[in-house]
């Protein structure tokens, strides 16, 4: 029941984005931008609609737990080392490539529109196709390494995408940024890696018998759980291994401390915000963390460290993002907020809760996203909401989508926010394994999160689609593009970026189809999506608990659960199951429903709050210090890039190289000199003195011979 | 041709060099001639190496032997020994290929004595490879002199401004080095005749001897000649610090010297640290590693902090393959199967990867006369093609997974990582690993510096994209790049057999008790 | 039979003398044969030697110096001859061009 099976068909849904980047990248310079939107989209449609049909066709099977392989080849193999490039479809994969295809296949048609007139357009599209493959290498890969590969390649596609406008010199900062930050995760990452291969002698996940491989999960199910101490933290164990993949994890989906990469890649094109930014790649953190759901499960320290920071990094963010002006910097601070909530999941043990926030939230945030795209180029490159407003009569269908995401991420019910979001807080008021003090502590830092986040996405809304028109004219507007810093557009010069002739002046206007049907098919989704994980207690109040959480119990088998007796989980799933359902023993119907109709109160009060202020003061200045970032950029550069810069320069490079060890062997070289200016007094010119010194050192030889 | 494959491949540069020479001196040779004459003959060697590679059987140890007696006089037992196994085959091949590309590369930019550049060049060819392929102490110690000089005249002839500074700097440091290495030479040959009655240099028997026990030194001794060895070794390397040479004679070399410096010379120092140090000495080398890897690390975190702030490509270019050195070190260091595999695939990366980045920054030298970084900027605007194959070779250059950097780099990390001979290995590959946050530093900092944002200095507004020579050079370093990065166990199967017999006496009974989840070994092909 | 020593006598007679005359004379011809006669002393001394042993390695040694002697002695004068052309002088003493 739990056997390996072959699924040949899973090596296409990773290889048709690598088939269109290639021939974008090779021939797209001379193609119509018609020819490559077609290429771009329809490998992605390829990859979509194999993982439909694959999880469609597995559904029964992979909800019993089992897994499907798909063996390429053996890609390194030294000693008792050995790496495949082979993937690996269970239920969690198989949730993942469906949402991240057909998210990214919607985002692609999108971009197909945004991207009209674009010099770069082949090359963008090469890069977007180029991450579809990486990310869903990630997703699908079977081992750690592997998985690697693709989160080092989604890393890359962010960097180039970020970078996309190269003209500009913060677009390039910014990925550089993004790229280095995330090495610095991926450092711990690997080291985790190595740790985990250290102790299981396997980087594989799962047992595979058919090429004799044994996973490293089943190692890590077998060990004793490890004690929860801060001790534990440096003991080398499991809980080493945890909070060393977790490093990677804050790189990847900007956590604190390493957040800082994801607000400055706004530089690249919406598009990329959506489907990189929001959507797929900053969930591979999550992704990551509930993939390793039995180490994570063994190592309770580490599960603190992961909520803690979660929570904080969700208050963080959401603070911040109240006090920003730019709408996609709003979008990516709020991003963060959601990222670190799904974290908060994960840390209490609600691995499936997490996951379930990381689909809706790609519905709501890739629509979100998508929609400011819209407004972006409606008002012709302007991502400042302050000269904003007033844009629902001329973008309707731009702002009633917008809407659904709106209420989607406040938390409003029949949203899918709603589902996933409240029953991460639910989850948290509950967790076991942890104290309860933090437990409820965790618990309200989420609800005053879920509290901000209505009250700035509200503002967002209002200020940009409602009130008076504050879009500048004409005149202003040339003042506007003469600071180009001020106004963070990302418009480039002629020759790379949009062509400006053809979207400058003229009233804000709605977008053309190719844009407004993505928005459509994603706001469907922003409002359905949650039904698929009605929460327990909702459901027994609502319905007689007759609508399961298809969600949760479609994902059981790969997830491990918090005192879950060792061998348990993988090897017999639905005993798993059962024991999840006894182990929940403090959950309770009611308590399940007061929560919910306190989480509906918070989001409604939220909302209510920010439509009653902001309405009245769209332009309300929020406090410098939130507007600043809490100069967390400036304090970085000051305590880490100077001083290696600097230390660098004037230490290593100027005196240890050039003064000491340069110093030393030119001194040789002197040294050599002063010598031989001695010597060469010896060199009389007479030929008789040397004559003498011969015969002298011939009788000493004597002398030495016959003494 | 059989077995004296081998000797054809090594001497076939030298005749070629020989050729050039003599033939010509009248006027009706133009420079073309003698540019062509040089390619075809070192196209005729690396096609002649291909053969090799081909017919190599992984496994088989060392192969195509030609061993005969050579000076016979005074029974000091000097040999004719040469043979190629899987330390040394790709080794050979990565300098059959780099010489042709480095002639081609520097097809238009040498000016002056153009007849002593190629010969230097395909002498140098011949020296490099019989380098590797030596399986006798004498013979390789000859090589190891013999292609001192013509590296030597291409620095101080056709180098920049300081060239005969560096040429000295370069020569002085070698020769320290070198002759350390002579005065080990002769002592393993003393103590391995006292010990056996068989005066030989045989490399394939003193190992043999010195691994069944037939010589064993005192470990006193042993570190005598380790360094003895070592040295030499460490500063061809370099190891921080002896490594001062390096900037210096990448910046004055002319493109094509610097390409063959790093992408061939300094693996010669690692080579022989495989090669003798580690089978020859195991006490010492035992005793000395967590000396060495201290180093090691340091080169590496050292190097690439250094490599950042350099205002000169090409200064850039040499500190970071301190840094990347570091890495091989490390790994050979770590005694493990892994750790030496990666070592040895760390370094033919670092031949194709920083081979490639001089030849870009060649290209460009060619066009602008300078090196320096802020002289440069937006190039992507006018040189969209180069600016993509740059982008790759850096991606490679900072180990992205399936580029061929990254299966070097993680393998020595690994490897260094479960090393349960080297003391404190974890720590070691830890501080290594931050090479990897580094690498991604300065090389994406030039990366932007020089091709990034608009084009500021009007002098870089007409620059032409690359030429087809210019691709030509670049396009077999580029599918290499990602050949090795997605197929490595092409390569790896090969090398296999050799790197564990060296591996094997530091790791006793790692095959007989195999851990928990040990992987079968079935790719054995 | 004359005694082995009168030889060693008298070839250590005249290589005394060659020594003496090379380290007194300033003239370069007067030099060169002083450096003739101390090569011709030994080989005098080896041919006694070899005659003395049995051996005929000392013989042959003598074949070699000689022909030795014979190349020096071409070179010797040829540079000598070059130096009376640029010094008008064959006082050793006053060339002293590699002087520090």
């Amino acid at each position: 029941m739990n056997a390996a099976h072959n699924e040949t068909l899973l090596a296409i849904i990773i290889l048709a984005p690598l088939a269109g980047a290639a021939i974008l990248g090779l021939f797209g310079k001379r193609m119509s931008e018609r020819l490559i939107g077609l290429i771009a989209c329809s490998t992605v449609a390829i990859s979509a609609i194999i993982s439909f049909y694959v999880f469609f066709k597995h559904r029964v099977e992979l909800r019993d737990g089992a897994k499907f392989f798909d063996y390429l080849f053996t890609w390194i193999q030294v000693g008792n080392f050995r790496a495949d490039f082979a993937l690996v479809l269970d239920s969690l994969s198989a949730i993942y490539i469906l949402f991240v295809t057909f998210v990214a296949f919607w985002i692609h048609v999108f971009a197909t529109g945004y991207m009209r007139g674009d010099k770069g357009y082949w090359r963008f599209f090469a890069y977007l196709n180029l991450f579809m493959f990486s990310m869903l290498t990630l997703v699908l890969a079977d081992n750690f390494l592997l998985m690697f590969v693709g989160w080092e390649g989604v890393g890359l596609c962010s960097y180039l995408l970020i970078g996309y406008y190269f003209n500009e010199g913060y677009a390039n900062d910014a990925a550089k940024k993004a790229f280095v930050v995330n090495r610095i995760g991926d450092f711990g990452f690997a080291i985790g890696l190595m740790l985990l291969f250290w102790h299981s002698g396997s980087i594989f996940y799962f047992n595979d018998p058919a090429r004799g491989i044994s996973g490293a999960f089943n190692w890590a199910m077998n060990q004793a759980a490890d004690p929860f101490t801060a001790s534990a933290i440096f003991a080398g164990g499991l809980t080493t291994i945890a909070v060393l993949m977790f490093v990677g994890a804050t790189g990847k989906s900007a956590q604190i401390p390493l957040y800082v990469w994801l607000p400055d890649a706004m530089a690249g094109p919406t598009p990329v915000s959506a489907l990189i930014h929001a959507a797929t790649m900053v969930t591979a953190g999550v992704y990551m963390v509930s993939r390793a759901s039995s180490i994570y499960t063994k190592a309770p320290t580490a599960m603190f460290i992961v909520a803690i920071v979660g929570a904080a990094t969700a208050l963080f963010a959401a603070t911040i993002g109240l006090g920003q002006w730019d709408i996609k910097k709003v979008l990516a601070y709020s991003t963060i907020s959601q990222l670190g909530y799904m974290f908060l999941a994960c840390g209490v043990g609600a691995f499936t809760a997490g996951i379930f926030h990381v689909f809706t939230h790609a519905f709501f945030k890739a629509l979100l996203f998508l929609g400011s795209g819209s407004v972006i180029l409606g008002v012709h490159h302007e991502q400042d909401m302050r000269r904003m407003g007033g844009l629902k009569k001329y973008m309707p269908i731009t702002f009633w989508t917008m809407w659904a995401g709106w209420l989607a991420i406040s938390g409003i019910p029949i949203f899918a926010g709603f589902f996933s979001k409240d029953e991460i807080l639910y989850r948290t008021f509950i967790a076991q394994g942890i104290p309860d003090v933090w437990a409820k502590v965790l618990w309200v830092v989420g609800a005053i999160t879920a509290l901000m986040t209505a009250i700035y996405m509200t503002r967002l809304m209002v200020v940009t689609f409602l009130g008076k028109e504050r879009i500048p004219t004409a005149h202003e507007e040339a003042h506007a593009h003469a600071h180009p810093d001020e106004s963070h557009q990302a418009v480039t010069p002629p020759g790379v970026g949009p062509d400006e002739h053809e979207h400058h002046g003229g009233p804000p206007r709605e977008s053309p189809r190719v844009m407004t049907v993505p928005l459509i098919v994603l706001a469907i989704g922003a409002v359905f999506a949650g039904f698929l994980g009605i929460p327990k207690g909702l459901s027994d109040v609502l319905t007689g608990g007759k609508v399961p959480n298809y969600f949760e119990r479609f994902l059981e088998p790969s997830i491990a659960h918090v005192g879950a007796a060792p061998h348990a989980a993988a090897e017999t799933a639905p005993a798993a199951t059962e024991s999840a359902e006894h182990s929940g023993a403090a959950e309770s119907p009611t308590k399940e429903l007061l929560l919910t109709l306190l989480s509906i109160a918070i989001a409604v009060g939220g909302i209510g709050i920010g439509l009653a202020w902001f309405k009245r003061n769209p332009l309300w200045q929020p406090p410098r210090l939130l507007e600043q970032k809490y100069h967390v950029d400036e304090a970085y550069d000051a305590a880490i890039v100077q001083p290696i810069k600097v230390g660098s320069t004037n230490v290593l490079w100027r005196i240890i190289d050039q003064q000491y060890i340069d110093g030393f062997v030119n001194g040789m070289g002197t040294f050599a000199k002063i010598i031989g200016g001695l010597l060469r007094f010896l060199q009389t010119g007479l030929a008789r003195s040397y004559v003498a010194i011969v015969v002298l050192g011939a009788l000493v030889l004597i002398y030495y011979f016959i003494r | 041709m059989g077995e004296y494959i081998v000797t054809i491949v090594t001497l076939l540069p030298l005749v070629g060099a020989i050729y050039l020479a003599v033939i010509g001196r009248g006027e009706n040779t133009t420079e073309n001639d003698l540019k062509w004459t040089a390619l075809v003959f070192s196209l005729a060697t690396f096609i002649l190496s291909l053969s090799l590679a081909i017919r190599f059987v992984p496994g088989g140890g060392s192969q195509f032997q030609t061993d005969v007696e050579w000076i016979t006089a005074f029974k000091l037992g000097i040999r004719y020994h040469v043979g190629v196994d899987g330390l040394s085959l790709w080794l050979v091949l990565l300098t059959t290929l780099l010489v042709p590309l480095a002639l081609l590369s520097s097809w238009n930019s040498i000016h002056k004595r153009q007849r002593e550049f190629l010969i230097s060049m395909l002498a140098l060819e011949t020296g490099m490879i019989g380098v590797f392929v030596s399986m006798d102490l004498f013979l390789f110690y000859l090589y190891w002199e013999v292609m001192l000089v013509p590296m030597y005249l291409l620095i101080g002839i056709w180098g920049g401004e300081r060239r005969i500074y560096a040429a000295i700097k370069f020569v002085i440091y070698t020769v320290v080095g070198s002759l350390l290495m002579l005065a080990g030479i002769i002592a393993i040959y003393y103590a391995h005749g006292q010990a056996t009655a068989n005066y030989t240099f045989d490399i394939v028997k003193i190992t043999e001897d010195i691994r069944g026990g037939a010589l064993s030194l005192t470990p006193a001794t042993q570190s005598l000649m380790f360094w003895a060895f070592g040295l030499a070794f460490f500063i061809k390397v370099p190891l921080f610090p002896f490594h001062t040479w390096l900037p210096d004679a990448h910046v004055e070399a002319p493109t094509a010297g610097s390409v063959l410096l790093a992408g061939v010379l300094l693996k010669m120092g690692t080579y022989g640290l495989m090669r003798f140090n580690l089978p020859f000495f195991p006490d010492a080398a035992r005793q000395w590693a967590p000396f060495i890897c201290f180093l090691a690390v340091i080169g590496i975190i050292y190097g690439a902090l250094v490599a950042m702030v350099q205002p000169d490509l090409k200064k850039l270019v040499a500190y970071s393959s301190v840094s990347h050195l570091g890495f091989v070190v490390l790994g050979i260091f770590s005694f493990t199967d892994k750790g030496m595999q990666g070592a040895l695939y760390q370094m033919l990366n670092h031949g194709i990867s920083t081979g490639a980045l001089f030849v870009i920054v060649g290209m460009i030298y060619d066009r602008r006369h300078t090196r320096l970084i802020a002289e440069f900027g937006g190039l992507a605007n006018v040189m969209p093609v180069y600016s993509t194959l740059f982008l790759i070779v850096t991606l490679s250059s900072i180990a992205l997974p399936l580029l061929n950097g990254f299966v070097g780099e993680f393998l020595v990390l690994i490897g260094t990582y479960t090393s349960t001979v080297l003391p404190q290995a974890k720590l070691f590959a830890s501080l290594a690993a931050l090479g990897m946050i580094l690498s991604a530093v300065y090389m994406l900092w030039m990366y932007q510096r020089v091709i990034y944002g608009k084009v500021t200095n009007p002098a870089n507004l007409k620059l032409a994209d690359l030429n087809l020579r210019e691709k030509v050079v670049l396009a077999p370093m580029i599918l290499l790049i990602f050949v090795m990065g997605v197929y490595p166990n092409l390569f790896l199967a090969r090398s296999k057999q050799a790197v564990q017999d060296i591996s094997a006496p530091y790791n006793p009974g790692a095959v007989a008790t195999p851990r928990a989840g040990v992987m079968n070994e079935t790719e054995e092909k | 039979m004359i005694p082995l020593w009168w030889y060693l006598g008298l070839s250590s007679l005249l290589f005394t003398i060659g020594a003496v005359g090379v380290f007194i004379k300033r003239n370069a011809i007067t030099i060169f044969l002083c450096i003739e006669l101390m090569l011709n002393a030994v080989n005098l001394s080896l041919v006694a030697m070899s005659s003395y042993f049995g051996d005929i390695g000392g013989q042959l040694f003598v074949f070699i110096v000689m022909t030795v002697a014979a190349a020096e002695a071409a070179v010797g004068l040829a540079i000598i001859i070059s130096i009376f052309r640029n010094r008008e002088s064959l006082n050793v003493d006053e060339a002293d061009t590699l002087r520090f």
